[in-house]
């Protein structure tokens, strides 16, 4: 090689080793500064964007661990240690800064601007809070949280009939937002139309009963005169919640113009043994907690819902940073927790979303959706025993439930026990809600105990109440030919042999098309 | 060649064009994205107008029973449009009155609900006056000169001259509450001031001075640390002398008190941090003293936040029964009288504790009337931000329904703190209105919550045909005033002119005098009654008056809505009724006078027993002893 083109070999390669250094180098800062980010499929957390713009752009900001007080690790022994000691003005900037990272991270996100809204009203700030919901609304206007937020603020204006524009707006984008039908109930009843309520309330709660909601259509009815009617939606309101005082109030007024008194009495004096003077006016609300707690609260909220927009863009670490925070601030918070025992289920690790569900069943002991999942959990786990117990608590706390009559009868099912109680469990199911996935339940329960009869019946019904599954006419189908075969075993041979399938009969018949109970995801609350 | 040229130029000239079309496009063409058009800037409170102004939108005719009048002129009510004009006249009367509630940023709860005033005729010159209370420093800075309650003479035509040091009722105690009667029935109106500490009862001489007669009387209620709040006399028995019904808020001291937080900011603290007081209940014994029958008259064992309260017959027996609002739990009280001087506690029975939604409402001030002309009174009460001011319609005698929301009669109210009130004929139509003025009682509240203030305007409800009510506010110049803090709001006729005009004592700053000018071709007619056998002011007194197919009732009563007193002189609307047929006076213990065919537009004076006068002058004048 000549002196020249050595020379040059050498310079360039002093220049490539120059440009591989600067090379690494960049990729080691970056790889410090992203820390344990690692991303996690979003598939195998089975989430959808829900209001997430599908292009989203994450931007290239430090992790929210940088700015928040150091959490519990998510690795190792789960606990939620409260911090007590944060004073307001210290938990006003933190959610600053949070909301700001927010931002930073998503700046088109809907969701991440409505944070920012949130926080805003949190802090008393109206006007911003109403300016950031329209922003909202102008990326998006049918975005119901925004339209909800802006419902909300007019009412407590008192201008009850804007409030009632944008809850219509609301329910137009989604029927099924209670809030904003609640919003527009409040409003038509303040504003003396008591007989739009009944329109807006009655069929609705059929669907989706909600004791705010019975309250409110049980004051229309008072208001039309129709006492009974009033008396009904009251009572329904006090069994859906206990504690309701107004509406044991209301029960009393209706009761009162029935003339039955006995039941009056009864309810007024219920409503007088509460003595809550916090539930009565917004000044003596905050009677029985300090400030300090109410803005814990409100700031563990906005963090709980702030993590699962972190989630969905897969800064996972992100995401738990700010539920461990919330937990800190609020070990109640219901929101953060599911959070938690959702994606540590769906990460396999069954200790820690034990912990969670668990702590959910103490905060929520009336509540059988945790002791499900939890029964889930086991079955999962193989620990059939366990597995079992937990349905059965289930089942205790919420007598009236067909969810856990079906959960603990599909366990039963599928891993042996007693046929009679298996299906009296599916009757039982069927009886307090009788929906197509219960009817097949209750078939397969019927196979289980060899009484194909009885099977053909309820997946009968099953097939009228879904006639689109496919699923259920299948197996109804086999029903019929096991049956033809039980009369007539020689016809039902030459049938096998000229290619029909046979009937199984054995194990549950899978509900819906879904998969096995321990794979199915969290009950709907 | 030149075609070359001519491809270039146009070759230039077409893109400089799509260019520019570029730019036209992006910066002129596009607009944002429409957002829906049910999303107009916040109306925010203290702008022109609070709350909602908009048309109401309860349908007529919309009642249940039945039983409600038909419309007085078969016209639909938003064709009527004579709305009376109120115009802020201060700087014009001479009242240079300015509040003080002592605060000096410890945020004591004593300052929030200071205070109340009165308006009557203190010489029987037939012209109204004005007294106003005042706070004082309070705890520490209880140092030096205080300054007083203040007493405004009326000199006609809307002029007042501050005759406070010559009349010697300048108390220097920390005002809340006033009620006003002829305890000692010689002619001349007393002054009962209900305190934070005790209680001073001033005797009018008759000469343009008051005797400070506490101590001698006994209604001095000295626990220094009970928090007054509204008082009145009536005659609870019927036996010709004016006792006293004396409501307290709670029990403050300077050693237990505490102050709350809200977002992290120090606010007042709330009265569910201090012990609830009973209200007192001192019987007149006829020779100037009183004596306390609290735990006799059943009053002493309902405890609670009592602020406004009013006095009236809502039950038609004959007597007087009492109405204290509480501020929260255990929600209202209504005593009735069982004509005896015992009072039973019925007001979760007859529906007046709550509002109709179960909630205990924050109840500020109350008024007693008949908003819909069936001849029964109603109570409409002042509340808390985030409740509406409510109107309890009266039944039959027994029971009571919240008809707030089906008549509107809480609009304008929900997102303020509503105080003083009435239940008066404002615009001379022959339904009664509702008014009530509105300030915040938390002074940072701005910082804390926007869909709120501190300073508000006040509301004007306009009845219309005694089924729903109509925010008229704006239209009838209360848009215009200055926000203020309003606290005790009073009703009287203070020019002579036939309408009710309007003084409204504002915390930390200057009173309002609205005059109010209605439309002159409506009637009217004013009531004073004087008692021969009955107590002189006719307090408990019941006036029936009869023009045409219209019916009205009122009763003279002492002390309302917020800690108050007014109306001693009843004000009735008679429309476009130019004579009124029949007027019946029915007095407590039994004695009953009627008058007829009296025209309209005057004021009357009826003397239990002996007929009446017209007008007001030196010869009509009756004082002096009982003749």
């Amino acid at each position: 090689m000549s002196r020249e083109s050595r020379s040059w070999w050498d310079r360039s390669g002093l220049v490539a080793a120059g440009l591989l250094a600067v090379g690494l180098g960049y990729g080691l800062g970056v790889f410090l500064e992203r820390g344990w980010n690692r991303p996690a499929p979003v598939e195998m957390l089975g989430l959808n964007s829900g209001g997430a713009d599908e292009n989203q752009r994450v931007a290239e900001v430090a992790p929210l661990g940088d700015i928040l007080p150091k959490a519990v690790p998510g690795f190792g022994e789960p606990q939620i240690a409260r911090d007590s000691n944060v004073k307001t003005e210290a938990l006003k900037a933190e959610v600053a800064r949070v909301v700001e990272h927010l931002l930073a991270c998503f700046p088109e996100n809907c969701d991440a601007l409505e944070i920012k809204a949130r926080m805003h009203d949190w802090l008393g700030e109206t006007e911003k809070a109403a300016e950031t919901w329209r922003q909202c609304l102008q990326k998006n206007r049918h975005y119901v949280y925004a339209q909800v937020g802006l419902a909300n603020l007019a009412a407590s204006r008192g201008d009850f009939q804007n409030a009632e524009s944008i809850a219509r707006e609301a329910l137009a984008s989604d029927p099924a937002n209670f809030q904003a039908r609640a919003i527009l109930a409040q409003a038509l009843l303040n504003q003396g139309r008591p007989q739009e309520v009944v329109v807006v309330l009655e069929a609705a709660l059929q669907q989706d009963p909600r004791s705010l909601g019975y309250y409110l259509l049980g004051q229309a009815f008072f208001q039309l005169g129709d006492y009974e009617k009033a008396r009904d939606s009251y009572r329904k309101a006090t069994q859906l919640w206990p504690d309701y005082a107004e509406a044991y109030h209301g029960l009393a007024q209706s009761c009162f113009r029935l003339n039955l008194d006995s039941e009056a009495a009864a309810a007024m004096e219920k409503f007088r043994s509460f003595g809550k003077p916090e539930q009565y006016s917004q000044r003596l609300r905050a009677g029985t907690k300090s400030d300090e707690e109410l803005m814990r609260e409100g700031a563990a909220a906005l963090y709980a819902e702030a993590g699962r927009i972190y989630l969905l863009a897969e800064r996972h670490r992100d995401a738990e940073v700010l539920w461990n925070r919330a937990l800190q601030l609020d070990p109640s918070n219901r929101s953060a927790l599911q959070s938690m025992a959702f994606v540590r289920r769906k990460e396999g690790r069954w200790r820690e979303t034990k912990f969670y569900l668990s702590h959910l069943a103490q905060l929520e002991p009336q509540n059988p959706s945790y002791s499900l999942e939890i029964g889930r959990l086991w079955e999962g786990l193989a620990h059939w025993g366990e597995a079992e117990k937990a349905f059965r608590h289930a089942l205790t706390i919420a007598p009236k439930n067909a969810d856990c009559y079906a959960a603990l009868a599909e366990f039963l099912l599928a891993h042996g026990g007693d046929q009679k109680e298996i299906v009296e469990l599916a009757q039982e199911a069927v009886r307090l809600r009788p929906i197509a996935k219960h009817h097949a339940l209750l078939a397969a329960a019927w196979i289980n105990a060899n009484d194909y009869p009885s099977a053909k019946v309820s997946l009968e019904k099953a097939v009228e109440l879904a006639p689109e599954s496919i699923l259920y006419r299948q197996h109804y189908n086999e029903v019929l030919a096991k049956l033809r075969e039980m009369q007539d075993p020689a016809a039902e041979k030459q049938q096998e042999s000229s290619g029909l399938a046979k009937a199984s009969g054995q194990g549950p018949v899978p509900s819906g098309g879904e998969s096995a109970p321990s794979n199915s995801s969290s009950e709907k609350r | 060649m030149v075609s070359k040229h001519w491809v270039q130029w146009a070759g230039t000239l077409l893109c400089l064009a799509t260019f520019a079309g570029i730019i036209v496009f992006f910066f002129a063409g596009r607009r944002p994205e429409d957002v829906p058009a049910a999303l107009p800037a916040a109306n925010l409170p203290g702008q022109e107008g609070s709350g909602s102004f908009g048309k109401p939108t309860v349908p007529f005719g919309e009642r249940r029973d039945g039983v409600w009048p038909s419309p007085r002129d078969g016209r639909k009510p938003e064709e009527n449009c004579e709305l009376p004009q109120f115009k802020d006249i201060t700087r014009f009367s001479g009242i240079s009155f300015c509040h003080t509630d002592g605060s000096s940023g410890s945020k004591y709860i004593v300052e929030t609900v200071a205070s109340g005033l009165a308006t009557f005729d203190y010489d029987g010159d037939g012209q109204i006056d004005i007294y106003f209370l005042n706070g004082c420093p309070l705890g520490a800075e209880s140092t030096g000169e205080s300054p007083s309650n203040l007493f405004y003479r009326n000199l006609g035509q809307l002029r007042f001259s501050d005759i406070t040091p010559q009349s010697a009722v300048g108390d220097t105690g920390y005002g809340l509450g006033v009620a006003v009667g002829d305890y000692n029935n010689d002619g001349f109106a007393d002054l009962y001031l209900s305190n934070f500490g005790p209680n001073v009862l001033y005797r009018n001489n008759g000469d343009g001075t008051f005797t400070e007669v506490t101590a001698m009387s006994g209604v001095q209620a000295a626990d220094p640390h009970k928090v007054g709040a509204g008082a009145s006399f009536l005659d609870m028995d019927a036996d010709g002398d004016l006792d006293l019904f004396v409501a307290n808020y709670l029990v403050f001291s300077y050693e237990r008190h505490v102050v709350s937080q809200w977002r992290g900011v120090t606010i007042y603290a709330g009265p569910e941090r201090f012990l609830p007081l009973p209200s007192i209940v001192f019987r007149n014994e006829g020779d100037g003293s009183f004596v306390d029958i609290s735990h006799q008259s059943g009053v002493a064992q309902y405890p609670g936040k009592g602020m406004g309260m009013v006095c009236g017959d809502y039950d038609d027996d004959g007597d007087t029964d009492v109405f204290v609002n509480n501020d929260g739990p255990p929600g209202n009280f209504l005593f009735r009288n069982n004509s005896q001087g015992f009072f039973e506690e019925v007001a979760a029975l007859s529906g007046t504790a709550f509002a109709g939604s179960g909630l205990i409402n924050g109840a500020m001030g109350v008024d007693c009337g008949d908003f819909d002309n069936d001849g029964r009174f109603d109570f409409y009460v002042t509340s808390y931000q985030g409740q509406f001011a409510t109107l309890y319609r009266n039944l039959d005698g027994r029971l009571f329904e919240d008809v707030t929301l089906a008549t509107g009669a809480g609009e304008g109210s929900f997102n303020q703190v509503t105080w003083g009130c009435g239940i008066v004929d404002l615009d001379n139509d022959g339904f009664r209105d509702l008014f009530f003025g509105c300030g915040h009682l938390i002074d940072n509240i701005d910082l804390l919550d926007g869909s709120t203030s501190y300073r508000a305007r006040p509301v004007f409800l306009r009845n219309i045909n005694g089924r729903r009510f109509q925010n008229a506010s704006a239209a009838c110049g209360l848009g215009a005033l200055e926000p203020s803090v309003a606290r005790g709001v009073a009703f009287d006729d203070l020019d002579d002119d036939g309408d009710w005009d309007i003084v409204i004592l504002n915390s930390r700053l200057p009173a309002m005098l609205l005059r109010n000018d209605s439309p002159k071709e409506r009637r009217w007619l004013q009531i004073q009654l004087l008692g021969t056998r009955s107590n002189r002011d006719g307090v408990g007194a019941r006036v029936r008056v009869v023009a045409g197919n219209c019916v009205w009732v009122d009763e003279v009563r002492s002390g309302r809505g917020y800690q108050s007193h007014f109306g001693s002189r009843l004000h009735f609307g008679l429309g476009e009724q130019s004579q009124v047929d029949r007027i019946e006076v029915s007095w407590l213990g039994g004695g009953r006078d009627v008058i007829e065919r009296i025209p309209a537009n005057q004021i009357l004076l009826v003397i239990e027993g002996r007929g009446w006068y017209a007008a007001w002058s030196d010869s009509a004048r009756v004082g002096g002893t009982q003749p």
